[in-house]
């Protein structure tokens, strides 16, 4: 048994790693392909803040439930809300700081779907009303996830999109 | 602090914000946190803009008390 758990941790780990290697190679135009595009330094400061952010919302997340013991749900809800709150602050960070240059080549194409994705996400969210026990909570906190980051991706995009004109 | 030097001598060389922001290599976003002083840009970058706007750093980024 525990063969079988040291097995498959270990091919999930080679997995991974070959998965980042190959679309490291990707993204760097290794196989002709050129994705992403360069960040400038101001972008890669940014993306560092975000990082910063996400880490210390995962290490607050896990004293928060790990020290007060103050809510006791299955591991794998711990280990998903704790995944997903990481993964939102730091797209949510990115987005409010500007670290992508691809999101400012067409607001208004980006806006419009933003708006038409989130609405979906949350109609999702309003129709399945899951609890943690009654649904895959990967569902469930993939569409709040996709909700929070489309929201805050319109009203950056909005609000960037007004002053940046002012300052022209 | 914004920077209006740096925005004049911008405007002096007839350049939009994309424009400089094409000849350092950085997006326009960068060049308008930089006038608007929300972003401290790193020594290179000050070169490579003080050079497009043939300026020295002490002309567009020296803080006079």
């Amino acid at each position: 048994m525990y063969n079988l758990v040291f097995f498959g941790a270990l091919a999930g780990i080679v997995v991974l790693l070959a998965v980042v290697a190959l679309s490291n190679r990707i993204t760097k135009g290794k196989f002709g392909l050129e994705i992403g595009g360069d960040y400038d330094e101001r972008q890669q400061a940014a993306r560092g803040v975000a990082y910063r952010n996400a880490f210390w919302t995962v290490v607050g997340y896990l004293a928060l439930f790990q020290l007060l013991d103050i809510w006791d749900p299955p591991l794998y809800v711990l280990s998903f809300v704790g995944l997903f709150l990481a993964l939102a602050v730091f797209l949510v960070s990115c987005i409010v700081l500007d670290a992508y240059i691809g999101l400012n080549d067409d607001p208004k194409k980006w806006v419009i779907s933003s708006a038409v994705l989130l609405v979906i996400n949350l109609v999702g969210i309003t129709a399945y009303a899951p609890t943690f026990e009654e649904l895959p909570v990967a569902n469930v906190f993939t569409a709040a996830l996709l909700a929070v980051i489309l929201a805050a991706f319109g009203i950056r995009t909005l609000l960037r999109r007004t002053q940046t004109e002012d300052e022209e | 602090m914004k920077n209006l030097r740096l925005k004049a001598a911008r405007a002096a060389k007839d350049l939009s914000q994309q424009a400089l922001a094409d000849l350092v290599g950085v997006s326009r976003q960068t060049i308008n946190g930089i006038e608007k002083g929300s972003y401290n840009p790193t020594i290179r970058l000050c070169i490579a803009i003080c050079k497009a706007l043939d300026k020295t750093l002490d002309e567009l980024f020296w803080e006079e008390e």
